[in-house]
């Protein structure tokens, strides 16, 4: 009994340590009530070829770091 | 991929204003608006330092969490963007903002404020991507035809990156690695550290820092 007790206690107190979300938005955008965006990979460039995609954009990160052309 | 990050390398930083004029260019911005800006600290004394400023894209946005219409959204990738059709332009995104992004232009003959325009990480908006109507309203959708936004692509110097924050955070590391300095900036350790896993500074044929 005691030891229920001290559970359901800690369990109250421990409720005050979490951290609610504080953002309106949702990542998904789930609050947002505009219009629906479309994935930049369904665009007519590459038709729903993420992984085109995803290849197009790495290489243009990596076009940025001058040292790999120079040294 | 991470999320999309913009980051301003300030010891390469030459104030040319290329990335302002690229943004301008290529997104048709109106007169007045300026998504993005060169800010320059002590100017005028030895060692001043220039940095580009626009949207940054915030993980936890303020803008997203003030605005009373709920126009704004974020993109998979992390890109902050809002539907001009809902914002009503009361300017309360000018105020939550910390880097002064939102912008709103002038309308009509008596000044009125228009509906917010921000830097779009050259994504456009919730219009059909590469349509007149997302041009006219957010401009190009780069990021749609597979480029990065248009002020980091035109930047001479290399002083703004954008792209995928662990792999720009890996390049500007490399950088400072290579030129020891830059590196005294509070925080340094845990936001360019390396990563746990993952990312490298390019693709392929890619060199670890000395």
């Amino acid at each position: 009994m005691y030891k229920f007790l001290l559970i359901a206690v800690s369990a109250v107190f421990l409720s005050a340590c979490s951290e609610p979300n504080q953002s309106t938005m949702t990542y998904d955008g789930k609050a947002y009530s505009g219009k629906t965006d479309a994935q930049p990979w369904t665009s007519a460039t590459f038709q729903g070829d993420k992984t085109a995609w995803d290849r197009a954009l790495k290489q243009r990160n990596g076009n940025q770091n001058e040292y790999d052309r120079t040294r | 991929m991470a999320r999309m990050k913009f980051l301003c390398d300030a010891e390469r930083c030459i104030e040319c204003n290329g990335c302002v004029t690229a943004c301008k260019n290529t997104n048709e911005v109106p007169w007045g608006v300026n998504r993005r800006r060169v800010v320059t600290m002590n100017q005028g004394v030895p060692g001043e330092k220039s940095i580009s400023v626009a949207c940054m894209h915030c993980s936890d946005a303020p803008c997203m969490a003030v605005c009373p219409v709920d126009c704004f959204y974020q993109t998979s990738e992390g890109v902050v963007l809002h539907d001009k059709d809902m914002c009503i332009g009361c300017g309360y995104c000018f105020y939550a903002c910390p880097f002064g992004a939102p912008q709103f232009p002038q309308t009509g003959a008596f000044g009125m404020r228009g509906k917010m325009d921000k830097c779009t990480f050259c994504a456009g908006g919730p219009e059909a991507d590469g349509s007149p109507e997302e041009f006219a309203k957010y401009g190009q959708n780069r990021l749609a035809e597979g480029k990065l936004p248009a002020c980091a692509e035109m930047c001479s110097t290399k002083a703004l990156l954008a792209g995928d924050g662990d792999v720009i955070s890996e390049i500007f590391r490399q950088r400072v690695t290579i030129r020891g300095r830059g590196a005294q900036v509070a925080g340094w350790d845990s936001a360019y550290g390396r990563p746990e896993k993952g990312a490298t500074a390019a693709p392929s044929n890619s060199q670890s820092a000395k």
